[in-house]
């Protein structure tokens, strides 16, 4: 399962939110897939990808077991 | 990200800065820096004296605002934070007051500070999707930044959340 860093600086608690994830990355995923997603000083934990594209920096997440 | 220029500097020399403190062992410095380094490209064009330039940006909060630094810990999901005073940092970092469409409350995101790592005027052309980068110019980029992101983080105080937990494990007793 992939994993992805989050700045959760910038997430805060919120179950769904936009990060950017490099090129390399977002091209192996893909709308509904599960990630792992983890961020310094903050658990683990599954998101669903909500919206990915190959050309747009950010990728959609929603947490899911939070 | 769409990241905009708030039209005020709120910030005073006695203002507080709050960072949180994940980013305090140096072994995890590298996903922090890569973060810096993807976002780079979102800056470019909202800074007012780096127009062509993005940077490579720390989020921090200011305790400005009526936006206490409880509130500001609250709304974060991390532990650990430390601060400085905005006039302990300014002679030495630029400092912007940007927003941005993530998740952190309205309120809080209203007093969100990027600082910028000093990058002795490294530049990623337009052409470089910093989220693209070849690894090796990634690799340049974290080796360059790596000691700029120590020296702002050892220039920080900790700081105890209001629930009594102190922030650094030697002093948990």
């Amino acid at each position: 399962m992939p994993k992805i860093f989050v700045d959760y600086t910038l997430v805060g608690h919120a179950r769904r939110f936009k990060t950017p994830v490099k090129r390399r990355v977002r091209c192996e995923l893909h709308n509904g897939d599960t990630v792992v997603v983890f961020g310094d000083d903050v658990p683990e934990a599954q998101a669903r990808v909500l919206h990915v594209s190959p050309d747009v920096t950010d990728v959609e997440f929603e947490l899911l077991d939070v | 990200m769409n990241i905009w220029l708030r039209d005020a500097v709120e910030l005073t020399d006695d203002s507080d800065i709050l960072i949180h403190m994940g980013t305090g062992d140096p072994a995890r410095f590298d996903p922090i820096l890569d973060r810096c380094i993807t976002g780079y490209q979102d800056y470019r064009g909202i800074l007012p004296n780096r127009l062509t330039r993005g940077i490579f940006a720390v989020s921090t909060f200011g305790a400005v605002a009526g936006v206490s630094q409880s509130d500001i810990t609250r709304a974060l999901k991390q532990n650990k934070f430390a601060r400085a005073t905005y006039g302990e940092l300014k002679d030495d970092f630029e400092i912007y007051p940007t927003s941005m469409d993530a998740g952190v409350e309205p309120t809080v995101m209203a007093v969100h500070f990027d600082i910028a790592l000093p990058d002795d005027d490294c530049t990623l052309i337009d052409a470089h999707a910093s989220d693209a980068l070849p690894e090796s110019v990634e690799q340049f980029l974290t080796e360059l930044l790596r000691p700029r992101l120590k020296d702002l983080l050892q220039r920080l105080r900790p700081y105890p959340r209001l629930d009594k937990r102190d922030i650094w494990p030697e002093q948990r007793g």
